[in-house]
């Protein structure tokens, strides 16, 4: 009986194939995949702001339809010029402050204007000079009070 | 006989055998990071690497559309030279009396049929947005050019490209 039992586990022992797995290869196909993606691979996360010309009909349409025109000006000196027309008719020129631009006291205003005129559009415009980087700066924050803003002439008002 | 100070140390013949297992799970895993993280189509829209992107915190998504890009030396239309530039200014000949670029106008006059989007019956089906990637340091006066310049060939509407800030 002990003796049949012994065969029996042997025999299957037998039928139970041995393999190996041969890792290597999967790594080589690993390391070449990995090496390109690592290559064609970006690390910055690009985003995008939305603007439009103000030299486009539909800008100069939706500005026109508002009670009050609003345009921001940004000077080489990095004063902010406020200048509405319509309904109201200011001029005011914010300094820099510490250097910089004084963004806080602009958005300030923008939402004086905001509140009073439910402004939903305004102009940007800078000096030649100001770097690319100020103006996508002044946008951003203008956008935090104003949907839709438009980038104009770079004459100062 | 005393053991202890005086024997020689057993010395052990140590093999090294590299673990190829654990290198195949670290693999693995950077592999299925880097296949989520890569894309097709928008990854293409990459800045090249003199140019420096300006940062903001950007409330619009990303969309395939053509792309322009502004840097120190020249100007490109999805990838094809345009206009050369000087420390990004735009040469005087470059500019016409209406204060648009003469060979960006060119160029847009003969890919406009391409570029707009057109309905069924092929006729404008509306004005479609560009792609707009500048160096940082670029001046206003240039990407005002550039922009007005696409203003009028029928390209009113920007997305201009910047790198997020958390």
């Amino acid at each position: 009986m002990g003796l049949k039992t012994r065969k029996f586990q042997r025999k299957r022992h037998e039928e139970e194939q041995d393999f190996e797995l041969n890792i290597a290869s999967i790594i080589d196909c690993f390391t070449v995949v990995i090496t390109y993606l690592l290559v064609s691979a970006s690390f910055i996360s690009l985003g995008v702001l939305d603007t439009s010309s103000a030299d486009g009909s539909v800008s100069i349409e939706q500005v026109k339809k508002e009670t009050l025109e609003l345009t921001i000006h940004m000077s080489v000196d990095r004063q902010l010029i406020l200048n509405t027309s319509g309904t109201q008719k200011s001029h005011i020129a914010i300094p820099a402050l510490n250097g910089s631009w004084d963004f806080t006291t602009m958005n300030n205003y923008l939402q004086d204007y905001k509140n009073k005129f439910n402004l939903q559009a305004a102009n940007l415009s800078a000096a030649n000079a100001v770097e690319y980087k100020d103006v996508v700066r002044g946008l951003e924050r203008i956008r935090e009070q104003i949907a839709n803003v438009y980038l104009g002439d770079e004459e100062s008002p | 006989m005393k053991k202890g100070r005086f024997t020689r140390p057993f010395q052990t013949k140590e093999e090294m055998t590299l673990q190829i297992t654990p290198m195949a799970d670290v693999f693995t895993i950077l592999l299925v990071f880097l296949l989520k993280s890569f894309s097709v189509g928008i990854s293409s829209i990459s800045p090249s690497q003199s140019m420096t992107l300006p940062s903001a915190k950007a409330a619009d998504q990303m969309v395939e559309a053509l792309k322009i890009e502004i840097s120190n030396d020249q100007i490109l239309l999805d990838n094809k030279h345009v206009s050369s530039l000087e420390n990004f200014k735009l040469a005087a000949e470059d500019v016409e009396a209406d204060g648009t670029i003469r060979s960006l106008n060119n160029i847009l006059l003969a890919e406009n049929k391409k570029i707009l989007p057109t309905t069924e019956d092929g006729k404008p089906s509306g004005p479609s947005p560009i792609l707009v990637m500048a160096d940082e340091k670029t001046p206003y006066n240039t990407v005002h050019t550039v922009l007005s310049t696409l203003a009028k060939r029928g390209h009113p509407d920007f997305k201009l490209v910047v790198v997020e800030e958390n």
